[in-house]
């Protein structure tokens, strides 16, 4: 027989814990998974709307390289500076040829085309083609070509290929490797590209969609929380705000795409890596001037110390191209590295342990023996960001 | 209600106490018999059906007990417990992990288990299992045989059957680590309760026998378990509960009882190196979502019983709960009783959290049994007027029941794993490896087995660089679950109290053996373990590190939350030495494959993997990278693990077939390593022995699709012989060519790349397909291991007629993988 009390009872209790164990079970559906600040679409904000209140900025973007860090494949200025051109590298032919409004790219020892589908690089030094294609799990795979267009309107081997004009220099007489139409990258350097090469990279379970990416970087891509600085009119501070960082914090934040020190073991940071000059922000940690910077900054308030603050953005602003005036950033040098009689205050003579030139006048010119312009391969050429007295000098 | 149950009582009680004082036994089973259990009066009981019943059972609890240990904790809490013994420490975790320095309740946990494996080894270990599950089948045979005396064979049935279909859902529980202490307290718990509360719950101990026996409880569960508060929102329940449903008159006897109870409880399980604390620790394990990203705790398989896969325990435990709730429903009893609020207590935590579902299947059956051992009266559900006649014979309806017993218990046997995860997984994955008939054995799982890393490590010399303190530095492992933790945890070897790890220069610390004082030289530890994390509030932290290794995030990058991820420096800021990286994370095996971390082994349970450049590991990475050479290009044949007479391989007594985990987790480690042609001698051999294991099928499918991808990424196109072997639409033919290759590719699919071969010798090939037979044959020929030939085909195809473009660009990819075999014809 059934007991109408006991029924409500055990009711009441199973209605309650169904529904306490729905609000847990619909907190853990609903949660969310934090994502990478260029994947997520929470804090993105238009340029134009940064426009609004910083004009000058915004436009002076548009000419910085920053803004055209990556173009489609069909675009009318890449057709045209890529479209039939070819380099021979390592006894390969690689041609760059035109197929209606498409470039593709084509190997004498290959019996197939590739389409390129992405450019990356403003062409400040170079820009390299590549294509996507998928791996077996659907995730977007980035083929680079062997070949680039350098600076100087030339192509040339691709750093990182492994190809080279001549067989010799590849490393043995068939270039040293089976005939490839570049190196492919897996998913995860693939996103890794694009995350340096884009504002926003949004990724569904993991995987990344090129369809929906923003190419070339904006505002959110260095300032995260723009958008909330954005809404409140400017009242929000943005949460990272460059000048709150020290100088160590702000060429790491430029090393996540220009590489940083500290992302390199011991061995892969000495003089003789010749492929370092490619990365600015790792010269910079090494240079002693920064160092010295750096302490100086950190130790700021004892009032010890009296350095300028130095860190990329002391020369770059990363909103314009860059100078090409060098006695500008001469200047900058001797911000600091000024005859000790010149400076006013005894109190600063005595605080200030960063030494003139003993070799030259103060007017010479310290980036030509300092930071030297190196030619990596012929036509690609890095100021060396190694600040340091150099030993062939 | 109240007024009917109270004009009742004397009723039924003087009809039980008329059946207890003065009906003899047989009487009483006669008298029992009467109702329609299926018994005649006048038998008795058991009969030759029930004894057949009882066999079976013993048959089911002897393949319940002998079961390898395989919990994925054992190495942890032998570490933790030989912490305890060899540094006399009570905070054996801060000890061996170097991000933690918070106290514990629990240090005794391990030591049980790690003095007795100190002494006996593996057998000591089983030991302890074959006690736990004989004392409890002995207990449960005692009490049905008792019930089934008095209130005839159906509630005895009952009673086996749930006491038996528990065991084999806990089977994985039943391993002496941790989890085997709080199943046991709330088994005691249970009972306890059960035992205090008289009929209709009525509390009926005196109050000291309760708070003596309640203070022990608490103190040993909270000094050796997990999950004391369990106990006290069990007893909050049912002290509620209780209040409410007691008379007046009795409330206050009733409320004496129960603040004696609890209080008892507080005050025993405080009795701990943390003190307090204890409980805002358990609660945290207990409701790990109410700390945590439910995304992490997910993540390390503390979700909702609703979002986890449901093992054979789960399905029980949902499976009894709605019996216990149909019992009450149905019951003539008012159902609003101490035991409704306390079930409600457990429920709550096992559907919130379904890692606790062992817990709750303890509680859920030990309400059922208690149940079914009342007297009929008593018993929720019971009907209280006799039947009119018996539902079927004696026999008939005994050998029902007998029937009834072998199928379900026999379905739990085949639906159980012994493994609690990797092995386990889904009920009916389980049941399609034979569960509990195919691992049956005595001693250590194979997964277990820390030989490999330790034969790995001693051959790197980091244990002999560390007694110089190198300016490296860099002293702890990155663990990636609770299995890799473990074992790095027992082979660094017990850590002194000041902090540093004694240093066996032998690598003897693995066999468990004491050998020494703790010294001070080195320092080498764990990082974290997922449980002290959660505690310590780094868990988010632990499965960010996890996440970015898993998804190949190296470089720092920041997320919408605000916090930096990338691998990189978060290891850097660990002071890494190695990742230990279980064997079955094939996911962040495959991550680590490019990146800066080499494997020191390719067939430990848990890889260990070292930075290359390291000085201390250098020669074992090279020498592991000469085993990977070896086994993906150079002949070689895989060999399952021999079965010999370590405890690791006592698997069905070390005489049955060897355990198809082994060659499956072997493929996939070689797959995810890229090693495809390794994979697939892998899988010949295995497919060869375990033909219809759909496994192996589809992880051979894998790697066609794999090696397709290459071909496509070498020369534009797959090749048609890979198209096919992955299935992929491309190896379709034109329509109207005969189709050789097909026929060719469903041998190799079904019997190998041998037996392909040799077909392939005597089909004639139809114009032109032969380059795509041709390079078919010299895949076959690199399968297997026939280089010579594979050479002397490739010579053979370039200068004979002219191949398709592709076939030509794949054909010279492949020689170049020969480069060593020309080498070593030239000298």
């Amino acid at each position: 027989m059934i007991k109408p009390r006991g029924i409500v009872f055990i009711g009441v209790a199973v209605a309650l814990l169904a529904t306490s164990v729905m609000l847990i079970d619909r907190r853990f559906r609903h949660d969310r998974v934090v994502s990478p600040v260029i994947a997520s679409p929470i804090g993105k904000v238009e340029t134009r709307t940064c426009a609004e209140c910083h004009p000058g900025i915004a436009e002076r973007f548009l000419e910085a390289p920053h803004s055209r860090t990556l173009r489609r494949g069909d675009d009318p200025q890449v057709l045209e500076a890529f479209a039939n051109r070819s380099i021979e590298l390592a006894g390969q032919r690689i041609r760059f040829d035109a197929r209606g409004d498409e470039l593709w790219v084509s190997n004498s020892q290959l019996p197939f085309d590739l389409r390129v589908d992405w450019v990356f690089g403003s062409g400040h030094h170079a820009m390299t083609p590549g294509a996507i294609d998928h791996d077996p799990d659907g995730n977007p795979r980035l083929t680079q070509f062997p070949a680039s267009l350098m600076a100087d309107g030339q192509l040339g081997p691709t750093p990182g290929s492994g190809l080279s004009v001549t067989p010799e220099e590849s490393g043995s007489p068939d270039g040293g490797q089976a005939p490839m139409h570049g190196i492919t990258s897996d998913a995860d350097d693939t996103r890794r590209c694009f995350g340096c090469h884009s504002g926003y990279l949004p990724e569904t379970d993991g995987r990344i969609e090129l369809g929906k990416m923003r190419p070339n970087l904006d505002c959110s891509r260095c300032h995260p929380s723009a958008s909330r600085h954005a809404a409140s009119g400017g009242e929000i501070r943005p949460a990272l705000d460059w000048a709150d960082l020290s100088p160590l914090e702000s060429i790491n934040r430029c090393g996540e795409c220009h590489r940083r020190a500290d992302e390199l073991t011991a061995d892969e940071v000495t003089p003789d890596q010749t492929h370092l000059i490619r990365f600015a922000p790792v010269g910079m940690a090494m240079s002693p001037c920064f160092r010295s910077s750096q302490m100086g900054q950190a130790s700021e308030g004892s009032g010890a110390k009296r350095f300028s603050r130095f860190d990329c953005v002391t020369c770059h602003d990363p909103h314009s191209p860059a100078v090409t005036d060098p006695e500008y950033y001469n200047d900058t040098c001797r911000n600091c590295h000024t005859p000790h009689d010149e400076v006013a205050s005894p109190a600063d003579r005595r605080a200030l342990t960063t030494a003139p030139c003993p070799v030259q006048p103060v007017d010479s010119s310290c980036i030509d023996c300092h930071m030297p312009k190196v030619e990596l391969i012929p036509g690609l050429s890095f100021t060396d960001h190694w600040i340091r007295v150099r030993e062939s000098r | 209600m109240v007024k009917q149950r109270r004009a009742r009582r004397p009723v039924d009680r003087g009809r039980v106490e008329g059946v207890k004082k003065d009906t003899p036994r047989g009487d009483r089973a006669a008298a029992d018999n009467s109702d329609g259990s299926g018994s005649p009066a006048g038998s008795s009981w058991p009969g030759a059906w029930d004894r057949l019943s009882g066999v079976f059972l013993l048959v089911g609890l002897g393949l319940v007990a002998f079961q390898p240990i395989a919990s994925d904790d054992l190495w942890w809490w032998l570490s933790h417990g030989r912490q305890v013994i060899s540094a006399g420490t009570m905070t054996p975790s801060g000890d061996l992990l170097s991000e933690d320095d918070r106290g514990e309740a629990s240090w005794l946990a391990g030591s049980i288990p790690a003095l007795v494996y100190a002494i006996g080894g593996a057998s000591g270990l089983m030991l302890i299992r074959l006690s736990v599950v004989a004392a409890i089948g002995s207990l449960v045979a005692w009490l049905a045989f008792r019930v089934g005396t008095r209130n005839g064979p159906i509630a005895a049935w009952w009673i086996c059957l749930i006491a038996t279909l528990a065991l084999v859902s806990l089977s994985p529980d039943l391993d002496p680590v941790t989890t085997l202490w709080d199943l046991i307290a709330v088994g005691v718990l249970g009972a306890g309760l059960a035992c205090v509360t008289g009929e209709r719950n009525t509390p009926a101990a005196g109050s000291r026998l309760v708070a003596v026996g309640t203070a022990v409880l608490f103190f040993l569960w909270s000094n050796f378990g997990r999950f004391p508060a369990l106990g006290i929102g069990i007893l909050v329940g049912f002290a509620l509960a209780t209040l409410l449903a007691f008379p007046r008159h009795r409330s206050r006897d009733a409320l004496r009882l129960v603040a004696t109870a609890l209080l008892a409880a507080v005050v025993g399980g405080s009795l701990n190196p943390i003190g307090w604390r204890v409980w805002i620790d358990s609660f945290v394990l207990l409701c790990p979502w109410a700390v945590a990203s439910p995304v992490v705790v997910e993540a390390f398989g503390w979700g909702p019983l609703t979002r986890t896969d449901w093992d054979f325990a789960s399905i029980l435990f949902v499976a009894l709960s709605v019996v216990w709730i149909g019992l009450r429903v149905f019951a003539p009893a008012p159902a609003f009783d101490g035991r409704l609020l306390a079930m409600l207590v457990v429920q709550f935590f096992v559907w919130t959290s379904g890692s606790l579902v062992p817990l709750g299947v303890v509680w859920v059956a030990i309400e059922l049994i208690g149940d079914f051992s009342r007297d009929r009266e008593d018993r929720p559900g019971e009907p209280q007027e006799p039947r009119a006649r018996p539902l079927a014979g004696r026999s008939d309806f005994a050998k029902a029941r007998f029937a009834v017993m072998v199928a379900v218990v026999g379905l739990a046997l085949v639906s159980t794993s012994s493994r609690p995860h990797g092995g386990g997984g889904r009920f009916w994955e389980a049941g399609a490896r034979g569960g509990l008939f195919t691992t049956f054995g005595w001693g250590i799982d194979s997964r277990l087995d820390p030989r490999h890393l330790e034969l790995a490590l001693a051959e790197s010399n980091f244990r002999v660089e560390s007694n110089f303190r190198t300016e490296a530095g860099s002293r702890t492992v990155f663990a990636d679950d609770v299995r890799s933790s473990g074992v790095v945890a027992w082979i660094l070897g017990p850590v002194s109290s000041l902090g540093s790890p004694e240093s066996p220069d032998d690598g003897s610390a693995g066999d468990g053996k004491f050998d020494g004082d703790a010294t001070d030289d080195g320092a080498w530890r764990v990082q974290d373990h997922p449980e002290r994390a959660l505690l310590g509030g780094r868990l988010s932290d632990h499965h960010r590190l996890l996440l970015d290794l898993r998804e190949g995030r190296q470089m720092r990058y920041w997320r919408d939350d605000g916090q930096p991820g990338g691998w990189w420096l978060a290891l850097e800021q660990r002071d890494t030495a190695w990742i230990a990286c279980s064997r079955r994370d094939v996911t962040l095996i495959r991550r680590l494959e490019p990146s800066i971390w080499k494997p020191l082994s390719l067939e430990s349970p848990v890889i260990p993997y070292a930075r290359a450049g390291d000085p201390r590991f250098t020669g074992r990475i090279l020498e592991v990278l000469g085993q990977r050479e070896a086994v993906d290009r150079r002949p070689w044949a895989y060999r399952p693990p021999a079965v010999g007479d370590s405890p690791y391989d006592r698997q069905r007594w070390g005489a049955g077939p060897r355990d198809r985990w082994g060659p499956l987790s072997q493929a996939r480690v070689f797959l995810a390593m890229e090693l495809r042609t390794a994979t697939l001698r892998v899988l010949a051999v295995a497919r060869e022995r375990w033909p219809h294991d759909p496994r192996f099928l589809r992880v051979w499918t894998r790697c066609q699709t794999e090696l397709a991808d290459e071909e496509q990424l070498v020369a534009g196109r797959a090749s048609r012989f890979r198209s096919l072997a992955a299935g992929l639409p491309d190896g379709e033919l034109a329509a109207g060519l005969p189709d050789v290759l097909h026929e060719l590719v469903k041998v190799y699919r079904s019997e190998g790349a041998r037996e392909a071969l040799l077909m392939s010798a005597e089909v004639k090939t139809p114009d032109g397909q032969d380059g795509q037979l041709a390079y078919a044959k010299l895949c076959w020929m690199m399968e297997i291991g026939a280089y010579d030939e594979a050479l002397g085909l490739i010579r053979k195809m370039r200068s004979g007629s002219a191949l398709e473009p592709e076939i030509t660009v794949l054909v010279r990819h492949r020689e170049s993988e020969l480069w060593w075999l020309e080498e070593d014809s030239g000298r």
